[in-house]
């Protein structure tokens, strides 16, 4: 029993302990690199649109949020690679592979149905064989990746003997419509890929943050010695996100196929390194355990409004490759030092 | 040249060596209204074991000219290149197989798929390490592969270079477009069909250069041809470059923001195929008649959007003759002694607009322009 007189005292206590546990995660969420991403990104959006009126725009603003998706969806999946520890860099080429095998299904005559669910296969099954050579068999992720980003290029390239191939005319049924929600706008305002996105980031989120599946991930990624010890599936726990890292690359070059219906081999070619770099800015450590799917998806956003802000302002092609890697490197820097500083304190 | 490949193509069924002369003779007849220099100055006495070149003397390599002597014409040729992944190159793909099949040769085409210079360098010293009868390469630019094609020009190995040439290395002769010329073409058609709908009384006008690569050689050649082509219309500024994906749908988001910043753009160059995205760009936002879209090359929905008066024109660059006309040249040269009939043979451009884009639409021909 506490005596009555006490209780005012304890009163104080509790709440000064309430407080100071509010106010430490009020300063943990505000040091988390996330959110420090969220600020270069309120500041760049600011910075912009002191400087070119076109910025604040909502149709430019729309736009960009369908600009970024692409990015956006295959951020989310690295996020979940490099969360497990790992690292995927052949997220381009399954993005080219996929746009590929739907787009050859769908000319040779197979059903709008079985394109998808066939592309899609094939992302997942990219994503099983870097699981099953870099978590089982233990091959640096590094090294499984690099082999497969060549290999799944030239299987794409070898596919269509680097044609490219043109759907404007397919008349493969529902094929038109598929084209044509790639184009809608939800209540005419938002895209509908961007609304897909907003989708698979609820679902990821929860996914990483609410189930079993989630804990264990971070788990893994944190200490995977540590992981196997308590008895979880390192092993399985990782492919599954190298096949979520698949998945997320196919569905990102399918909403690419029904934005415009024409598919290039090379499509994705590069877009590894600003995927990498969206989920970093976004906060996700390369080395694994720390990070958010929020974060990559601000990361990609991060890099959609620069590159936006840049064409906008007219700065030319050569200057903007500089001003991209100047800022992410500094964002990085920032996000970086933040996390020093999180982690001292802690 | 277009004519004289279809005629050598005809002569099918007459002796090898009649038919390689007569095709040698079509391309010469050809040559002399594009080509851009002639080979006069070579002495064909010996050849093909040996020859005398404005850049010095050739001798065959032992290996080959074994082959020759015993009859043999089934040549091995390597075919270099660069960015070999890009929608270019499935024409070029067409021309070596046709090639290959007309004249029994075997050509393998080597490079990276990207733009790396260094991979292609290290492509030609393998070709030339391993037998070979023949070498085709493209250069990256005028430079960089001259000492390779010197070195191999000095073990006798005979090398043409195609679509992009460095015409201070001992090469036989150059089978390509000359992307200055080409971008003037491109200019001049621009300016042709853009005055229809915007006079100078009501400039000034903002028109974006774009590419997906902008910085590579030949879209920088191409760029500045079409500049040339513009240089005395004050009314006209350029804008860009502007670097659009080859992707189309992220291409798409490139010009989308082109767009935003520079809302009263009344045309665009495409230095290469993301006229794609340009093209649908203005078609899904109505700008069709308000802004002149002129670019290159022939590749998937490009075709369409011209035969819907989206997309202007495109200049199409006879992709398929590049590699087609260098393998027939090494061919005939091994087994005729003939000598390629101009040093410089520019295959020339086309300009496809609404007129006589219908040959285009889903048939061979547009396959042969890549």
């Amino acid at each position: 029993m506490i005596p009555d007189d006490a209780k005012p005292e304890l009163s104080v206590a509790w709440h000064r302990a309430l407080a100071s546990v509010t106010w430490d995660r009020v300063r943990r969420s505000a040091a988390s690199p996330a959110t420090g991403a969220i600020g270069a990104l309120v500041l760049m959006g600011i910075a912009w649109s002191f400087a070119t009126p076109y910025f604040l725009d909502p149709g430019n603003l729309l736009d960009v949020s369908r600009q970024m998706t692409t990015l956006a969806l295959m951020a989310i999946g690295v996020t979940f690679v490099l969360l497990g520890g790992q690292i995927d860099l052949s997220v381009g080429s399954t993005y080219g592979l996929v746009s590929v095998v739907f787009a050859l299904l769908l000319s040779q005559g197979y059903g709008l149905a079985v394109a998808i669910v066939g592309a899609l296969v094939v992302a997942a099954v990219v994503g099983l064989m870097n699981g099953l050579l870099a978590a089982y068999l233990r091959l640096p992720s590094f090294i499984v990746t690099l082999g497969s980003l060549e290999a799944v290029r030239g299987i794409t390239l070898q596919l269509t003997d680097g044609a490219p191939i043109n759907l404007f005319n397919n008349t493969t049924a529902g094929f038109a419509t598929f084209a044509d929600l790639g184009q809608a706008r939800l209540f005419g305002l938002f895209p509908s890929q961007f609304v897909v996105l907003i989708v698979v980031l609820l679902i990821t989120g929860l996914l990483l943050s609410f189930t079993r599946y989630g804990l264990r991930l971070y788990a893994v990624g944190a200490n995977s010695r540590a992981a196997a010890l308590a008895g979880i599936k390192v092993a399985r726990i990782q492919t599954i996100a190298f096949m979520v890292s698949g998945l997320l690359a196919g569905l990102a070059a399918l909403l690419g196929v029904a934005f415009i219906p024409a598919v290039t081999p090379t499509a994705g070619s590069g877009l590894e390194l600003n995927v990498f770099a969206a989920a970093v800015l976004g906060g996700v450590s390369l080395f694994g355990g720390q990070g958010s799917v929020l974060g990559a998806v601000v990361g990609a956003a991060l890099l959609a409004v620069l590159g936006n802000g840049l064409v906008i302002l007219g700065v030319s092609s050569f200057a903007q490759t500089t001003a991209t890697g100047v800022v992410i490197i500094a964002a990085i820097a920032v996000n970086v030092l933040i996390t020093r500083r999180r982690n001292q304190s802690s | 040249m277009r004519r004289s490949m279809l005629s050598t193509r005809s002569v099918a069924g007459v002796g090898r060596i009649g038919a390689t002369l007569m095709a040698a003779a079509l391309l010469a007849v050809a040559c002399g209204s594009s080509s851009t220099g002639s080979n006069s100055n070579v002495n064909t006495a010996g050849a093909p074991f040996k020859a005398q070149f404005g850049w010095g003397p050739f001798q065959l390599n032992a290996a080959t000219a074994q082959k020759v002597k015993s009859g043999q014409s089934d040549f091995h040729f390597t075919m270099v290149g660069f960015a070999t992944s890009a929608s270019f190159y499935s024409a070029i793909r067409l021309g070596i197989a046709d090639a290959d099949k007309k004249f029994g040769v075997k050509t393998d085409l080597v490079g990276p798929t990207g733009f790396t210079t260094a991979d292609e360098v290290s492509a030609f010293e393998t070709a030339m390490q391993t037998p070979t009868d023949g070498i085709l390469v493209q250069c990256p630019d005028a430079f960089t592969m001259v000492p390779l094609i010197n070195q191999a020009a000095a073990k006798g190995i005979p090398v043409m270079t195609f679509n992009t040439d460095c015409p201070t290395a001992d090469r036989f002769a150059w089978v390509g477009l000359s992307n200055v010329t080409a971008g003037a073409v491109a200019g001049t058609t621009f300016l042709q069909y853009f005055r229809q709908t915007h006079p100078a009384s009501q400039g000034p006008y903002q028109v974006a250069m774009m590419s997906g690569a902008p910085s590579a050689p030949f879209a920088v050649d191409r760029f500045n041809g079409f500049q040339s082509a513009l240089a005395s219309e004050k009314d006209i500024n350029l804008i860009g470059p502007f670097t659009v994906n080859f992707d189309p749908s992220q291409g798409y988001n490139d010009v989308q923001n082109v767009f935003r910043g520079h809302p009263n753009l009344a045309g665009g160059f495409n230095a290469d195929e993301t006229l794609l995205s340009f093209g649908t760009y203005l078609d899904r936002n109505g700008l069709a008649s308000k802004v002149t879209a002129v670019g290159f090359n022939l590749s998937a929905g490009i075709p369409e959007l011209i035969s819907k008066k989206t997309v202007t024109a495109a200049i199409g660059q006879y992709p398929y003759d590049q590699a087609y006309k260098p393998i027939q040249m090494l061919h005939d040269f091994l087994t005729a002694g003939s000598l390629p009939p101009c040093s410089a043979c520019d295959v020339g451009s086309r300009v496809i607009t609404v007129d006589n884009v219908a040959q285009f639409l889903n048939s061979p021909a547009a396959k042969q322009e890549g």
